[in-house]
């Protein structure tokens, strides 16, 4: 199915994959200071096991940071 | 129109002639009380930005000394200010940029035993301008229980983001597992993009012209900002 995953499109992914799937493929560890949204809403990480994607989700990931 | 009002009117010019700001926005602003905890590179930028764009009660909070390494981010300091405590030297600077703003400065480290004291009903927003996750964790649940907007801000390495939380609280967010953060260095440009971003939300936001609750985050290797909504 298609995904467009941190604004690049692409249709590599198997269909009915789970956001940690996603992680997984993309070798992408899920660090407490990711933060991922689909379709500009944010996900609980608790979701991330659970949460299916679906064929024309958007899919972005950021790292919130400390500083100041 | 007195002189002083004719000065105050001309020293708004610029924000006043925008044709999405209106007196009635100025007057709006300037009855504002905004609270904002660390006086470092973030701190410095939101409370010149405010200071000089109407917002002119500002109370600013922080406990630390002036260091040579903080100039390359903290633009209100000199190196004759190196060994002097930040919130006296950042009031002062801020008075000098607006002899008309009210710049209230409390020189203690946030803590446990004394947010109850230090954030209260009385201010519009707090901003958290810490630089670390243990103050930010303790602002933002403060807020939350009082049910006090609070204006998020983070920065490091190449990237930031901020929000402006008011049904959600920063634990909806992240878990406290973020505390285990890897650090890095920044540049500090950096830090004035993202808070002259941030700054600009919260003006819009204290005019009811910006949602609360929507992360934006910037990234400047990959050249994106990105809004998520919680």
């Amino acid at each position: 199915m298609r995904l467009k995953v941190n604004s690049v499109n692409s249709n590599e992914y198997k269909s009915g994959i789970t956001i940690q799937d996603l992680l997984d493929y993309k070798h992408i560890e899920a660090v407490p200071w990711l933060v991922i949204s689909v379709n500009g809403v944010f996900v609980k990480r608790e979701l991330f096991k659970s949460h299916i994607l679906n064929d024309g989700d958007e899919v972005e990931m950021i790292y919130v940071r400390g500083g100041g | 129109m007195s002189e002083a009002e004719d000065n105050m009117s001309y020293r708004y010019d610029r924000i006043l002639s925008l044709s999405s700001f209106s007196n009635k926005d100025l007057k709006a602003l300037q009855s504002k009380k905004v609270l904002i905890i660390g006086t470092g590179g973030v701190g410095q930028h939101v409370a010149t930005y405010l200071v000089t764009n109407g917002v002119e009660h500002i109370t600013i909070v922080d406990y630390d000394k002036v260091e040579i390494s903080n100039l390359n981010r903290q633009i209100l300091l000199t190196e004759d200010d190196v060994g002097k405590y930040k919130v006296n030297v950042v009031k002062n600077a801020l008075s000098k940029r607006n002899k008309d703003s009210n710049i209230k400065s409390i020189n203690i480290k946030l803590d446990n035993s004394n947010v109850n004291e230090i954030i209260t009903n009385a201010y519009d927003i707090v901003v958290d301008a810490l630089d670390n996750w243990e103050g930010k964790f303790l602002i933002s649940d403060e807020c939350h229980k009082k049910n006090i907007p609070f204006l998020h801000i983070g920065v490091d390495g190449m990237s930031g983001q901020f929000c402006v939380f008011q049904n959600k609280s920063l634990k909806d967010l992240l878990s406290s597992e973020v505390k285990k953060e890897v650090r890095d260095g920044v540049m500090g440009p950096v830090v004035g993009a993202v808070s002259s971003l941030a700054s600009t939300y919260l003006m819009q936001y204290l005019l009811n012209k910006k949602p609360t609750d929507h992360l934006i985050s910037v990234d400047f290797i990959g050249n994106k900002i990105t809004t998520i909504k919680l």
